[in-house]
């Protein structure tokens, strides 16, 4: 067997008279070269690699650094200052618009004893008297037929000293306040 | 050495070569390639941000450039929102336009809300106050047309003798204004 073996391989008359070495010197080539691209990758690739990260933190810790802190915070405080007042003035509320659609939409024969105006909800309370039930039925239709008013409840009406009490709570349209 | 036996060792030697190349790009070679990969998006990573903070930082220096420039814009914003409560001269804005439009200030009190997170601060005041229609007409107009911002949120009317229908009203105003914390 051994024989067989040393006759079909490494009888040297039977074999091409280089390629063991051609083989040989291949693998240590192979060996060699996976050594040195592991080195390179190890030793010159990686801490290039980590060279450059090192400097790029630094050009932008000093990027940071190039405007003042105290400038920064200056021009923050004064960004949302403007953010603040324009969200204040989108929703600035001018209560005075009231009054004049009252003077317009008000009967001559009524007075208003008491106003209780909520803007947040638009709801405005008046506590009116009429001369009579015929002027109370105008106000409220005079009222209703006002652009500016939403919504129009009368809360209560009464007779007292021969004259008509009564509660009317109207809901102004957003558009009255604005 | 025979020559068969040289040969063998070659052989051998060769295989263990293969065997050793194949180990170290397992074991060396991969791994430190991933931890290479992973460097090198880092860095793409950095320089991305880097670029974008530079980008940013110009931005930033060319406003500031404009916010240094914009010294009374700074100032009317300051008088419509002030950087601090200021609540005296809230107080002086409000008796003057009370004074000028003849209407009495008959109490005053005041209380400062929580203040939001985007920095808005506001202060609540509840005003008593007495005079003729026309003057509290005119009282809320200016104050609702004053530079610090001032909003109305409850509005409250009555006449001060119902019988006689006098033009006398007294009237509970609440006013939000706002300053910058």
């Amino acid at each position: 067997m051994a024989n067989d073996f040393e006759k079909e391989f490494l009888d040297p008359e039977r074999m091409p008279p280089s390629w063991p070495w051609r083989i040989f010197a291949f693998s240590l080539a192979l060996l060699s070269l996976s050594i040195v691209f592991y080195l390179g990758l190890r030793l010159g690739y990686r801490s290039f690699l980590g060279t450059q990260i090192d400097d790029k933190d630094s050009e932008i810790a000093a990027l940071a650094e190039s405007v003042p802190v105290e400038e920064q915070r200056a021009l923050i405080k004064f960004y949302s200052q403007l953010a603040n007042l324009q969200e204040i003035l989108n929703q600035h509320v001018i209560v005075a618009k009231v009054f004049p659609l009252l003077e317009k939409y008000t009967n001559k024969k009524v007075y208003h004893n008491g106003l209780n105006l909520n803007t947040k909800t638009r709801e405005m309370v008046l506590d009116s008297v009429a001369d009579s039930y015929e002027i109370l039925a105008q106000q409220l239709e005079a009222f209703k037929q006002a652009p500016e008013v939403e919504r129009l409840v009368i809360n209560n009406s009464g007779v007292k000293d021969n004259k008509i009490n009564f509660q009317l709570l109207l809901t102004l349209k957003e558009s009255v306040l604005r | 050495m025979q020559q068969s036996t040289k040969r063998i060792l070659s052989l051998l030697l060769t295989g263990v070569f293969f065997v050793a190349a194949l180990v170290i790009y397992a074991n060396l070679i991969r791994p430190e390639y991933k931890e290479i990969q992973k460097l090198r998006g880092s860095l793409i990573a950095k320089t991305n941000l880097f670029d974008e903070q530079k980008q940013i930082i110009s931005q930033v220096q060319d406003l500031l450039a404009q916010y240094q420039g914009a010294a009374k814009l700074r100032e009317v914003v300051s008088l419509a929102l002030p950087l601090d409560e200021n609540v005296s001269s809230l107080f002086q804005q409000l008796f003057t336009i009370s004074q000028f439009n003849r209407v009495a200030i008959q109490s005053f009190a005041l209380r400062t809300l929580a203040i939001q997170p985007s920095g808005l601060g506001t202060i609540q005041m509840e005003l008593k106050l007495s005079g003729a229609y026309e003057s509290i007409k005119a009282f809320l107009q200016m104050m609702e047309t004053n530079v610090r911002v001032m909003d109305v949120s409850q509005l409250a009317a009555q006449s001060a003798d119902p019988l006689k229908r006098q033009d006398l009203l007294s009237y509970s105003i609440i006013i939000n204004s706002y300053y910058q914390q």
